[in-house]
């Protein structure tokens, strides 16, 4: 008898095989689980995020755990991330997890592709947490992202270039920021490609610093609604003071966008004064010319008044879990394995980023470059917390709005304008 | 074809009566060879079979399944949880009501008709520069043809991109130093025409060889007495080219007419590498306009619509074409 229910059982398993297909989230149940435990599971991080020594020791302690199970590890480009993402999460199988950047969580978790990690908090450690990467990965209160680790750009320059410029110690208000690089032009200027500020004119992460220092936002929440705040006086006038610098200073293509015509590639060269960047890219500049090492330092970008720094952006990613994910348990533990104390020590020494712990956050605290990076962190902000902020990036909103004011193609107030209402009907779309 | 249709209800009803009067199939040797006669009369079905099977998966479900996500309300979130909501037609609406729609689509129209116009032109020149040139010359000409049509279109964007980069580009270092003009800095992609000027550049580059051969090897199918006729009548290049040569191959030209504009109406992959749509959405096109609806702000249903209306102007656009094409072909036979 018992031989015939598993026949019929069997029989039954297979016409319905074709269908099963199809849904997937039939979790599986008692001794199945043991048999169809997925021999991988697939991890999506981004390029440059994590070295490989971190990747590998977090694989290492999870195939302790899950001897039967292999971490994939793919990694993605950040050009055109959200399309491929936005493919792979409405594919049959999406990876497992996902490094997702902080400002596209909430839209990945708004539609439904993300899992809901909320009741997990406590386990991760979450209280101590980067309080702006866990925003980013909220959305209505609950957790889809959790902080993976967090970036800020800073002024990087180059000493013997400061050295032969005349310039001894770095600039501390706006002013001076100006004054510098007025030296850095003059003494290297001769060479038409030389720029002493390198700002390629899509670059808007770097361009945000300026905005918010001088008192503007991006948009601004009125009774549940949003409306873009670029055109307020305040962001007009950050944008002008940012167009005189990038007009007079700059010979990056106005068209161009960070990651085409990065900006490490002209300060490796000679062929740049400052430029914007993340903490990691001092390293790209120093591994693609060995001679310039210890050559290469940082400064906050000061701020309008003196002794400030200007707000930075606070960029960096959260690890999330896919909803379609056909081994959730699994996904989980690799994640928790990398968000937890020893992968990111590992992570903020060999990578240079900010952890994700305020409790990590002295680990640089004797690393002259590193340390400057983690303190611009204190002063950082992020773009508005609305799944529908992802648009205004993949619109180009911001990037169209820099080009037509650098190209002197429109004035900062009509082309404000314009980006206003786009962000204000992308918001509210 | 008159011989075999006065033949055919002679087979068809012997076939009907053999296949009721012998289900199970006979060894005589009559029915066995209509049997034949038949299979010989389904083969050409079965050998284009293959073929309607694969159009029909790459293109019949496709445009289907772009018609019927046009009337959905897809989103990220209705993609994601694959969920089915009929809209009717208010995504059509949308896009009708968009303004840079039109802006768009009357781009769209302009540089790819300005496309295939100088596509044509440079490929007319070319095969009849192919004619005159001898053996050695004209192999050379069309190796180099074949390998710029060969070249993968993202490649090749890739390529024109670069030679045309402000700062390391070739063509500023050659313009810098061959003439007085200093463009060590010059940018071609920080206003509207330039940009454009690049990447028509680069789709025409691409287009010539496919024009240029057709049409060389149209030209080898004129005999030279008829060139020899005008020659002696007094006609020079020019009047032998438009009295002779042009209505002679006017068949091929209207196939690569339309051909070149259906193919110039959808250029994607050099837009996307070159300009993205930029500076400032100045560059955009139709299909790119389509891709930021849909991979872009994740409004799938939205772009479908504006895909299937993409459809219906490339289709109106070269049904001219085809028309005259399928009366050029009639009075051929």
């Amino acid at each position: 008898m018992k031989h015939r229910h598993l026949i019929a059982a069997g029989i039954a398993a297979a016409l319905l095989g074709v269908s099963a297909c199809g849904s997937s989230n039939d979790a599986p149940t008692g001794n199945n689980q043991a048999a169809s435990q997925p021999k991988e599971i697939t991890i999506w991080l981004m390029n440059g995020s994590a070295p490989d020594s971190v990747v590998q020791a977090v694989n290492k302690e999870f195939t302790a755990k899950h001897p039967g199970t292999t971490p994939k590890i793919e990694i993605q480009q950040w050009d055109g991330i959200q399309e491929k993402t936005t493919t792979a999460l409405a594919g049959n199988t999406p990876p497992d997890v996902l490094e997702i950047g902080s400002t596209l969580v909430s839209k990945f978790a708004d539609s439904g592709g993300l899992a809901d990690l909320t009741g997990k908090k406590s386990d991760l450690g979450g209280d101590s947490w980067l309080k702006g990467l866990t925003e980013a990965g909220t959305l209505d209160g609950k957790i889809y992202g959790v902080p993976y680790y967090g970036g800020v750009r800073a002024v990087i320059y180059r000493t013997d270039m400061f050295t032969k410029a005349g310039i001894s110690s770095p600039p501390t208000d706006l002013a001076s920021f100006t004054a510098m690089l007025d030296k850095l032009q003059k003494k290297f200027g001769a060479d038409p490609k030389f720029s002493a500020l390198y700002f390629p004119g899509q670059y808007w992460y770097a361009a945000l610093p300026f905005v918010w220092d001088a008192g503007g936002e991006l948009a601004v929440q009125d009774g549940g609604q949003w409306k873009g705040a670029l055109d307020s006086p305040q962001a007009q006038a950050g944008l002008s003071t940012l167009k005189d610098l990038v007009t007079k200073y700059s010979k990056a293509p106005v068209n161009g966008n960070e990651n085409d015509n990065d900006p490490a590639t002209p300060m490796g060269e000679g062929k740049a004064g400052v430029i914007i960047d993340n903490g990691w890219k001092v390293g790209v500049i120093t591994k693609a010319h060995p001679e310039l090492k210890g050559k290469v330092a940082v400064f906050a970008l000061p701020g309008k008044s003196p002794g400030t720094t200007a707000p930075v952006f606070l960029g960096g990613s959260n690890l999330a879990i896919s909803e379609g994910s056909k081994a959730p348990d699994l996904a989980y533990d690799w994640l928790k394995i990398m968000a937890g104390t020893t992968a990111q020590t590992q992570l903020a020494t060999d990578g240079g980023v900010i952890p994700n712990s305020t409790n990590l956050l002295n680990l640089h605290a004797k690393d002259p470059i590193l340390s400057v990076f983690d303190a611009a962190a204190k002063n950082s902000r992020s773009t508005p917390a609305t799944p529908k902020w992802a648009n205004v990036e993949s619109g180009t909103i911001l990037q169209d709005m820099l080009v037509a004011i650098f190209s002197g193609k429109s004035s900062v107030a009509d082309a404000t304008k314009t980006a206003s209402e786009a962000i204000t009907k992308t918001l509210n779309s | 074809m008159d011989v075999l249709d006065t033949g055919q209800p002679d087979v068809d009803s012997a076939l009907a009566t053999t296949t009721v009067g012998a289900p199970l199939g006979g060894a005589p040797t009559g029915p066995a060879r209509r049997h034949r006669r038949r299979a010989g009369h389904l083969l050409p079905y079965w050998l284009l079979l293959p073929s309607v099977v694969v159009l029909v998966g790459l293109l019949a479900y496709p445009l289907f399944s772009l018609v019927t996500t046009s009337f959905r309300r897809l989103d990220l979130r209705q993609l994601i949880r694959r969920q089915t909501i009929w809209v009717g037609t208010a995504n059509y609406r949308a896009i009708l009501r968009d303004h840079e729609f039109w802006v768009v689509t009357l781009r769209t129209i302009v540089f790819a008709m300005v496309c295939v116009a100088a596509t044509l032109l440079a490929g007319t020149l070319v095969a009849l520069l192919m004619r005159r040139l001898g053996r050695g010359m004209r192999l050379l000409v069309s190796v180099g043809m074949l390998l710029a049509w060969a070249t993968p279109t993202v490649s090749a964007a890739t390529v024109f991109k670069w030679l045309f980069d402000e700062q390391y580009g070739v063509v500023n270092w050659l313009v810098t130093e061959l003439t007085p003009l200093d463009w060590s800095a010059h940018s071609w992609f920080d206003s509207k025409w330039p940009a454009f000027f690049v990447l028509g550049l680069c789709v025409v580059w691409q287009a010539i060889p496919f024009v240029a051969l057709t049409l060389y090897a149209g030209l080898t199918s004129i005999p030279e007495e008829i060139y020899e006729a005008a020659t002696i009548d007094g006609a020079g290049a020019w009047r032998q080219f438009w009295a002779v040569t042009r209505p002679l191959l006017r068949p091929i030209f209207l196939i690569l007419i339309s051909l070149s504009l259906i193919w110039d109406l959808k250029v994607f992959s050099q837009l996307y590498v070159i300009t993205r749509g930029g500076p400032s959405r100045s560059t955009l096109l139709l299909n790119l306009y389509t891709y930021n609806l849909g991979f872009g702000v994740s409004r799938f249903g939205v772009a479908a619509a504006a895909a299937v209306i993409m459809v219906v102007i490339t289709f109106i656009a070269t049904a001219f074409y085809i028309r005259t094409m399928i009366r050029v072909g009639e009075e051929a036979l």
